[in-house]
């Protein structure tokens, strides 16, 4: 909208999904997964208390996505189709191993949100083809989730580095299983994969946070912006992912002593 | 197309790439709602659609036919909105550039949560600049709105 507003963009036709009854706002749990529909906004997840219970760290970082103003009008699905590498809830998704539903006359096809973005506000979407939905399984072992964003201010801001962190404890406390997303480091939002296999299998000591930490910068390819220099940012990358990772391991303690 | 604003049907003849700002200002000469930043930074433009305040300055006029919008002058219709006695109450308005988006943002909050702690005025808030820097006029005028103390 605010590249219509401004003429950058010029398309010849713009399609209102609103207008489409199938994409409603709509936040349903089933089969042990959430499914968030195309025009759900900002708000509607904030409000939302399963969503709260179960993924903390997207009402996190839904609730800093812009003003009131425009959570009211922005959409989950908008904010990972824009492709933006610093989006503040794509790194949450990806964290919390989200999937996305592409539509077209074709079809359907469900892909994992990690496989969504190919470039630079380039996505895997094929000519024709729209989100209809995005998908969260729910975990099965106790957990947590945290978001964490580096900014100047806190509202209306841009990440200069933001990390979502989802962390599911086995029995014994030893992490079963890991998720982290990272924005405004790469060309999209990108998954630390070695800082994950890190994480699971150890327990949760602030080592193990540290060498994460050191490990989620494999996945960090960030440049010099009017935000951040890239060096600031490869600095604070494994200070974000190990107190997001503590925070996440914090809520899944909590979370298993009240159930 | 047909808009309900203010609770009042009006006819307008919109082009596609419309924004609703423009038609609210040119097309219905409602010239209260501001033109500012025109990228969803400062709030000026701030009206309600459905009770939610949004940027107009955002929204095609295309996308809110048959809902409800609410505009700052649908507000206080009957004497001053209590909000609207507040923010003088406090001389919350100086230059009153951003006011009426200030008074739209502020009443979508009281809609939504009648008694909100001053943290989330100032959070609900967070949409609306104003270059006089009256925030602390302001988030007291809300608070004071929310009290039921303002206007006396």
């Amino acid at each position: 909208m605010v590249g219509i507003r401004h003429g950058h963009l010029r398309p010849g036709v713009v399609i209102d999904l609103k207008g489409i009854p199938d994409l409603r706002p709509a936040i349903e749990e089933a089969e042990g997964e959430f499914t968030i529909s195309a025009n759900t906004v900002m708000t509607d997840l904030e409000e939302d208390e399963r969503i709260a219970r179960h993924f903390p760290a997207l009402i996190e970082a839904a609730r800093v996505v812009g003003s009131v103003q425009i959570r009211n009008r922005a959409t989950l699905v908008g904010n990972i189709s824009n492709a933006s590498p610093a989006a503040d809830t794509p790194p949450v998704l990806v964290a919390l191993g989200a999937s996305v539903v592409a539509w077209s006359t074709r079809g359907e096809r469900t892909l994992p949100l990690d496989q969504f973005w190919l470039g630079y506000r380039q996505t895997a979407l094929q000519p024709g083809e729209l989100l209809t939905a995005v998908r969260i399984p729910l975990p099965r072992r106790p957990a947590g989730s945290a978001f964490l964003k580096l900014g100047r201010r806190r509202a209306l801001e841009i990440s200069i580095v933001c990390v979502g962190a989802s962390i599911e404890l086995a029995p014994d406390g030893a992490i079963a299983a890991a998720g982290l997303g990272l924005g405004s480091v790469a060309a999209y939002t990108v998954r630390a994969s070695g800082a994950e296999k890190i994480l699971v299998g150890a327990r949760p000591d602030p080592e193990v946070l540290a060498a994460a930490g050191e490990a989620a910068l494999t996945a960090a390819t960030p440049i010099d912006d009017l935000r951040s220099k890239a060096d600031y940012r490869r600095a604070m990358v494994p200070v974000l992912v190990s107190r997001a990772v503590a925070a996440a391991v914090t809520r899944a303690k909590q979370g298993d002593r009240q159930t | 197309m047909r808009l309900q604003i203010n609770g009042r049907p009006r006819e307008v003849e919109v082009a596609g790439h419309e924004f609703l700002l423009d038609v609210l200002r040119d097309g219905l000469g409602l010239t209260g709602s501001k033109e500012c930043c025109v990228e969803g930074e400062c709030g000026a433009c701030t009206v309600l659609v459905a009770g939610r305040n949004v940027n107009s300055c955002l929204v095609l006029a295309a996308e809110v036919e048959g809902a409800e919008i609410t505009t700052i002058e649908g507000l206080g219709r009957d004497g001053l909105h209590p909000l609207q006695a507040a923010f003088l109450d406090h001389a919350a308005a100086q230059c009153g550039f951003c006011i009426p988006g200030q008074l739209m943002s502020a009443c979508a909050l009281l809609d939504r949560n009648p008694r909100p702690t001053i943290e989330q005025v100032r959070e609900a808030m967070a949409g609306n600049l104003c270059r006089c820097a009256s925030y602390e006029q302001i988030t007291h005028a809300v608070m004071d709105a929310a009290a039921g103390t303002a206007g006396g």
